[in-house]
């Protein structure tokens, strides 16, 4: 607080002050009184005046400054009245407990939202693991009665189940991965056979390149993405998919090449935001905006980076990115 | 000879539809309903392999594991939805020896149980598949029609294979190609063409060259 603005808070008595300085003056100069007096006694007047109002200000610059650098500091603004001394000057005093109260309150109210997400992610999850049993029942049952294309419809059921399992976890703070090394052929061939059905269905011809080299991730959220990545490819139309692994010092390349309709460039930059669907998605009308939001959130969370380049008519490239981990290093 | 498995699971569709696919492969399947006195079952009976799901009503898979570890040795395959490393991880440290969880992939499940009883049985185990005049050789990847043999690749014995499992039936080329995927070999449609000309051509040679018949728009059969 700068002394101009509490100045500016304080012009209704200094005006007063200065009025009643000036009548004790003209008062004292109509009784006649002695000059030094009629001059000293408004001065004094006003200077007590004026005195008086320091120390009130430099407790309240105290404790706003104060209250100003805890607020820059924190990071949840809601916790700051529980932090700040209560002050002892009227005004602050009040409008600390008046904060209190507010932030009380808020803080009830987040909690219990909190509460209702963990719920909510718990039967979630539940949820997934029970319907999982009757998939794998109905799995069963075609398998027995073969040549229907319900098997594939019945994939795709158990893809979109594992999305909801997928983005509820997402959300969550709680980071239930486990890093394991493996390679990124048995990433690349595990989610193949998953989706077998799905892709030889839809006639797409599968190329490997150099897959060997070794990387940490957590192979069912990777194949969780894989597979968004390779369902995406093929609603827009690929009839090839190519795998290719690049090995580099820093990190391993995975890159899924498709050769579908491609991504427009005005809609690349937000592809992987939650919700956007694009001109693509727009045609083929069965776009959620999660697909991509969700493998991008998921790399995000265990440390690797998805990245896209694109070209109209010619296809779309992913590409994955391993850093390479000291583990590595320190065996090599 | 026919190998015995026990299937220990409570929803209804999945242990019946799974009975009739283990049938359908040439095992003998037995169901037990009774969760409670599962593990002695299992160890009065010594079945040749076990498939235990871990959430039963009134028993929990683990213990069950367990009861049956301290006496017996037969492999078993956890089923479960259940997909948690921690579950993974119990499961194997009781004993287990493998987790597969649901929905899986029927064709690994098979392949899973066969490799399983395989190591399990190694004696009785046959690497000699039968069909008419013919005999498939796992072990020396050949095929044998009297004195006659040829060499087969992985792709082509594993179509034979697969026709001679579903014989009588049509097998289209979508499921071979599935078969196939599933050991590591994506092969599109133009080289399965290849692979089943190349096949044909070589049991050609050993005198069995109308084998395999085409079902045009639907696929093959023996």
């Amino acid at each position: 607080m700068k002394i101009k603005e509490y100045l500016s808070g304080k012009i209704l008595y200094l005006t007063i002050c200065f009025t009643t300085s000036i009548f004790c003056g003209v008062f004292l100069w109509l009784v006649q009184a002695d000059l030094s007096f009629t001059l000293f006694l408004p001065v004094l007047f006003l200077l007590g005046g004026i005195l008086a109002l320091i120390p009130e200000y430099l407790r309240k610059r105290k404790w706003y400054s104060k209250l100003l650098a805890y607020k820059e500091e924190l990071d949840r603004l809601t916790l700051l009245p529980a932090i700040i001394d209560r002050p002892e000057f009227y005004e602050g005093a009040f409008l600390h407990d008046i904060l209190t109260d507010v932030s009380k309150s808020m803080n009830d109210e987040i909690f219990k939202m909190r509460e209702e997400l963990r719920d909510y992610r718990e039967f979630v999850e539940l949820w997934v693991h029970e319907i999982k049993t009757p998939i794998a029942g109905a799995k069963l049952v075609l398998e027995n009665n073969p040549d229907t294309p319900a098997q594939r419809e019945l994939d795709r059921i158990e893809h979109y189940v594992e999305q909801a399992l997928f983005y509820s976890r997402s959300a969550s703070v709680e980071n239930d991965y486990i890093m394991r090394e493996t390679s990124l052929k048995t990433l690349v061939s595990e989610s193949l056979k998953q989706r077998a059905r799905y892709l030889i269905a839809n006639k797409v011809k599968i190329e490997t390149q150099n897959l060997e080299p070794k990387v940490l991730a957590d192979i069912k959220w990777l194949s969780f993405i894989l597979w968004q990545l390779m369902e995406n490819a093929v609603k827009y139309g690929a009839s090839t998919l190519s795998f290719t692994g690049i090995e580099g010092n820093e990190n391993v390349l995975l890159l899924i090449e498709d050769d579908a309709c491609g991504i427009p460039a005005k809609d690349i930059e937000r592809i992987f935001d939650k919700g956007f669907t694009g001109e693509n998605g727009r045609k083929i009308g069965a776009a959620t905006g999660l697909g991509l939001y969700l493998c991008k959130t998921l790399c995000d969370k265990m440390g690797l980076g998805l990245s896209v380049k694109s070209e109209v008519g010619i296809g779309t490239t992913f590409t994955l990115v391993f850093p390479v981990s000291y583990i590595f290093v320190s065996e090599s | 000879m026919k190998y015995s498995i026990f299937i220990i699971e409570d929803d209804i569709t999945i242990r019946n539809e799974l009975s009739t696919l283990l049938s359908a492969y040439k095992y003998q399947v037995s169901i037990i309903e009774n969760f409670e006195t599962a593990a002695e079952d299992v160890i009065s009976q010594s079945p040749h392999l076990v498939l235990l799901d871990l959430n039963l009503p009134g028993a929990d898979g683990f213990s069950i594991c367990r009861e049956i570890r301290k006496s017996s040795q037969v492999p078993i395959i956890i089923v479960t939805s259940r997909d948690s490393d921690m579950d993974e991880l119990m499961s194997l440290h009781l004993g287990a020896d493998q987790f597969i969880s649901k929905p899986y992939n029927v064709q690994i499940l098979l392949a899973k149980i066969n490799a399983l009883i395989n190591r399990a049985y190694p004696a009785e185990a046959s690497h000699i598949v039968r069909y008419e005049d013919i005999s498939l050789d796992f072990s020396r990847c050949v095929v044998l029609n009297k004195e006659k043999e040829v060499e087969l690749t992985k792709n082509e014995m594993r179509i034979l294979q697969l026709l001679i499992e579903k014989q009588g039936h049509i097998v289209s080329r979508d499921e071979i190609m599935n078969a196939l995927w599933q050991t590591d070999s994506f092969i599109d449609d133009n080289t399965l063409t290849v692979n089943i000309n190349r096949l044909r051509g070589k049991l050609n040679g050993v005198g069995s060259g109308d084998l395999i018949k085409t079902r045009r728009g639907l696929g093959y059969s023996l």
